[in-house]
């Protein structure tokens, strides 16, 4: 616990020293991005803590932009009123597309975000006389906060992992009280939780609302912050970059949202730079191969993320060291969502989502 | 405006044929696996693609289909013993993300050999299209629609009449005792990925004369279809058919009657709706209330 | 009986043409200790899902305390103070064992997600009170030194232990417990046995489904007998071990096997 926390001190200590030490703006504008796809990702791990996984986040994202940076562009409404504001209508729509989708089993509920995603995108490209369509909506007014206006990079660096932190720590809280380990109970088994009267619905209900909370967050930041939005970085394509971001840091694992946050984003300029000089003729989305083919590969030997994953490949070396024959561990499959009560006799696959 | 219906209809029910393929793969990966296989539109991009090359490389175009349509079926079962195979008894979350993570790879895969541009594959009989009702139904839209009810059929044949067809159909009962049995389920997971890549291509080569072929229209193909199997219940095959025509007829008509931009979003209103209509049957036990 | 705590009045369970439950009635009184046997496919799980509310009834009624269970969710019906076991342990395999009794704890502690996300004091004296709790009934059941592991590091029977200890934790009324010593030695099983009659003083009522007969014909009050879904006899369990349509519905022609070998199926 107190490691946690020291760890906590000394990376807030050294990030508040990069601005002064970066070599350059790029440096500051890199990790000005990082840390507001951080708070999409944090909110991602949220609802992975839960069992769930949402491909509407991008849409959620670009909610959270447009209606602050709509409000504030068009009404002259300050953003300190404005982004609450579009926490609010975010909070609320979350709430609209979980209440018949939440009870449904797992794909279902990926299936309804995906939807919304999708449906989100294109008002945002039809909707012209609102949104600027295509083209997008330019002079969004920069961020004033009562006393201080926020216009540099190294400015926006500051209230940005500010409230990465602040975002960071109310993650960590919530998942290491009661309401986080009811959520990771329904994670290990619904039917479980519920029977020791743990309200799954209510719970994943909560946990996707502020799931929604943190993207738009981030997105009416990057409104503002940008002041110039339009829907391409709001697609379905972004909401499976902010999946990868969760799953590399371990969709259980808050910690693991700055990690995976970071890496990707870094992986993402590195392939950007370097594909084009080994296949020359190709543009367009060919990281999707790369990334396609690391979702597999994570999901297939590191479930729990790179951070975890390393941790029990140590745990298992160390113990394999220390005792000379150690019973495998986890030869038990872990439970699976919804495993059918066992005595049903006509268990339908579609009760026992993936347990074969 | 209402002189438009009749063709919006015959090009509604011609796209609807390839969905009814696309959402037919997705039920029986579905029944057999209980898996949602979210790479499902990537096969028959794959399959007009493949067939693409076989056809500029020289072979004929019923023997560049059918090579085409082998090599889906074996990169269907690739998939299934590389990817979900090795998966198989963790969270249900793992396997989603995993068959999302196929999706990408092939799409950007299929970039990289075949490029942006869109290919073309000629009409399976050129000739003069047809004229019904004051509408126009292409040669190739004929076979679209003959094509994918005769595969339909074809299936529903090999389900009800075969042996192997049977266990399948007992496999998706009851793995547990098609075990007992003697039934593998890995081997009859296996055969469901394979079959369903089989259909996918099949609808690929066989639209693609019609709306050509590119590296990412199975994002597209893969949604409609799955929008169809999920209003046909996921689990019922015939359904599945009858959602994928009926995705495809709204999606003529919002096309034609709505702004083109909106039609994307429809389908997916649509699926919206059926999703929040949906009670008994997609919950999970636990959550099972009496009626 | 108006004293009962629970009282099942005709229950019955389809499952499409199978009748897994036909017309069930029993009651169960405060501090009793219950045992449901019958071979295996009896419908002795559908009797527990059915009171748990995970299955709704095809007919019939359940009342508790004197209120009816009717419509009920599975965590509702828990919030109400019947907590219960499964047949397949359902750890929480990622938490360690201590966090999978901590969510045992769930029922009667009150930290909602905004006390949590502040790390509120209130939240924090809780999480305290919790753990303390956990740990106590990780005592009770021998599991203390596992405390810190993975649960789903522990052995089957281990896990059976575990799922008790986070069903003690939730501070039930009544306790259904199905097939607690399923994977458990002798010793361990004549421990849980004891447990079980310490917590009854305590003021705990069980319901248990036991293939043991031994466990049975120690610990049990009162013996329910199910065969294909219907009630064939109820008694105390020297009157069961007499009676000659329990032996026929266990073993037909070998009367003498049922209280000496129980019927310790796989």
């Amino acid at each position: 616990m107190s490691g946690e926390r020291l760890g906590l001190a000394a990376l807030a200590v050294a990030l508040a020293a990069v601005p002064a030490l970066a070599p350059t703006a790029y440096v500051v504008t890199l990790l000005n991005v990082i840390g507001l796809y951080a708070i999409v990702t944090l909110g991602l791990i949220l609802l992975g803590c839960s069992g769930q996984v949402s491909l509407g986040q991008a849409a959620f994202y670009g909610l959270g932009a447009y209606t602050s940076a709509l409000l504030s562009r068009d009404l002259g409404w300050p953003p300190a009123a404005t982004i609450p504001l579009a926490l609010g209508l975010v909070a609320g729509t979350a709430y609209v597309v979980g209440v018949p989708t939440l009870r449904l089993a797992e794909h279902f509920f990926v299936l309804a975000t995906l939807g919304v995603g999708i449906i989100v995108n294109v008002l945002m490209v039809q909707l012209v006389p609102l949104t600027g369509g295509a083209s997008g909506l330019r002079d969004i007014p920069g961020l004033a906060l009562p006393g201080v206006r926020i216009t540099t990079d190294r400015q926006f660096y500051y209230l940005i992992w500010t409230l990465v932190f602040v975002t960071l720590i109310l993650a960590r809280n919530i998942t290491s009280h009661r309401t986080g380990r009811a959520l990771r109970a329904i994670l290990g088994s619904e039917v479980g939780a519920a029977a020791l009267g743990v309200e799954v619905s209510r719970y994943k209900m909560h946990v996707f609302v502020l799931s929604a909370v943190y993207a738009a967050l981030a997105g009416a930041l990057y409104a503002h912050y940008i002041r110039f939005i339009s829907p391409s970085p709001f697609s379905l394509y972004a909401s499976l970059f902010f999946l990868i971001m969760a799953v590399v840091g371990g969709l259980t694992n808050i910690w693991g949202g700055l990690l995976g946050a970071a890496a990707v984003t870094i992986l993402d300029q590195i392939i950007r730079a370097e594909v084009p000089r080994v296949f020359p003729r190709v543009g367009g989305e060919y990281q999707t191969a790369i990334y396609g083919i690391l979702l597999v590969l994570i999901m297939i030997f590191f479930p729990s993320g790179i951070v975890r994953g390393a941790l029990d490949l140590r745990r298992l070396l160390v113990r394999s060291a220390a005792r000379p024959a150690p019973v495998p561990a986890g030869a038990q499959d872990p439970p699976t969502l919804g495993d059918p009560p066992p005595v049903a006799p006509r268990a339908k696959p579609a009760d026992g989502g993936g347990g074969m | 405006m209402l002189a438009l219906l009749p063709q919006l209809v015959l090009t509604g029910l011609t796209v609807g044929s390839i969905y009814a393929l696309v959402a037919l793969g997705f039920v029986v990966i579905y029944n057999v696996t209980g898996i949602l296989n979210f790479a499902q539109g990537e096969f028959p991009m794959l399959g007009a693609l493949l067939c693409a090359s076989l056809l500029a490389g020289g072979l004929s175009v019923p023997l560049a289909a059918v090579a085409a349509v082998a090599a889906v079926c074996v990169l269907g079962a690739l998939v299934e013993r590389l990817a979900v195979e090795p998966a198989y008894g963790s969270h249900p979350l793992t396997l989603i993300i995993i068959t999302f993570g196929v999706s990408m790879a092939f799409r950007g895969l299929a970039l990289m050999v075949w490029g942006a541009d869109p290919y073309t594959l000629p009409e399976f009989t050129p000739g003069a299209p047809l004229v019904l009702l004051s509408g126009v139904l292409t040669r190739q839209a004929v076979w679209a629609i003959g094509l994918s009810l005769a595969v339909v059929a074809a299936l529903f044949l090999f389900f009800a009449c075969t042996v192997p067809g049977a266990a399948v159909r007992a496999c998706a009962d009851n793995p547990f005792a098609s075990r007992l049995v003697g039934i593998s389920p890995r081997r009859t997971s296996l055969f469901a990925f394979t079959l369903s890549a089989g259909l996918g291509a099949v609808a690929g080569i066989v639209i693609a004369p019609i709306t050509g072929a590119t590296y990412d229209m199975g994002l597209g193909l893969g949604l409609k279809g799955f929008v169809a199997a999920v209003i046909g219940g996921l689990t019922n095959a015939p359904a599945a058919v009858v959602g994928g025509y009926l995705v495809g007829l709204i999606e003529a008509l919002a096309t034609g009657f709505l702004t083109p931009g909106y039609s994307g979003a429809i389908t997916f209103l649509v699926l919206l709706l059926v999703l929040f209509l949906q009670r008994e049957g997609l919950l999970h036990g636990a959550q099972r209330r009496r009626a | 009986m108006s004293g009962a705590l629970l009282e099942a009045q005709d229950l019955s369970r389809r499952f499409g043409g199978v009748v897994a439950l036909r017309r069930v009635s029993f009651a169960v009184a405060p501090q009793e200790i219950v045992a449901v046997i019958g071979p295996n496919g009896a419908g002795k799980t559908t009797l527990f899902n059915v009171v748990t509310g995970l299955l709704a009834p095809t007919a019939g009624r359940i009342r508790y305390r004197g209120a009816d269970l009717a419509g009920l969710s599975p965590a509702r019906i828990a919030a109400l103070g019947i907590i219960r076991t499964f047949q397949n342990p359902m750890v929480f395999g990622e938490m360690t064992v201590a966090e999978n009794v901590m969510v045992g704890c769930h029922r009667w502690t009150r930290t909602g997600l905004l006390a949590a996300a502040l790390a509120l004091p209130g939240a924090i004296h809780e999480d305290r009170l919790v753990s303390r709790a956990a740990l106590e009934a990780l005592v009770l059941v021998g599991l203390r030194d596992r405390a810190a592991d993975p649960a789903r590091d522990l052995p089957a029977g281990q896990q059976r232990l575990l799922e008790i200890a986070r069903a003690l934790a939730a501070r039930p009324t009544l306790l259904l417990l199905d097939e607690p010593t399923a994977g458990l030695s002798a010793g361990e099983a004549r421990h849980l046995v004891e447990v079980i009659r310490r917590l009854r003083a305590d003021g705990i009522t069980f319901i248990v489904i036991e293939h043991n007969m031994d466990v049975v014909m120690e610990a049990a009050d009162r013996v329910i007998v199910l065969d294909y879904g219907e009630k064939i006899a109820e008694g105390t369990p020297p009157e069961i071990q007499r009676d000659p349509r329990v032996i026929a519905a266990y073993l037909g022609e070998e009367p003498d096997a049922v209280p000496a070998a129980g019927v310790s199926l796989p």
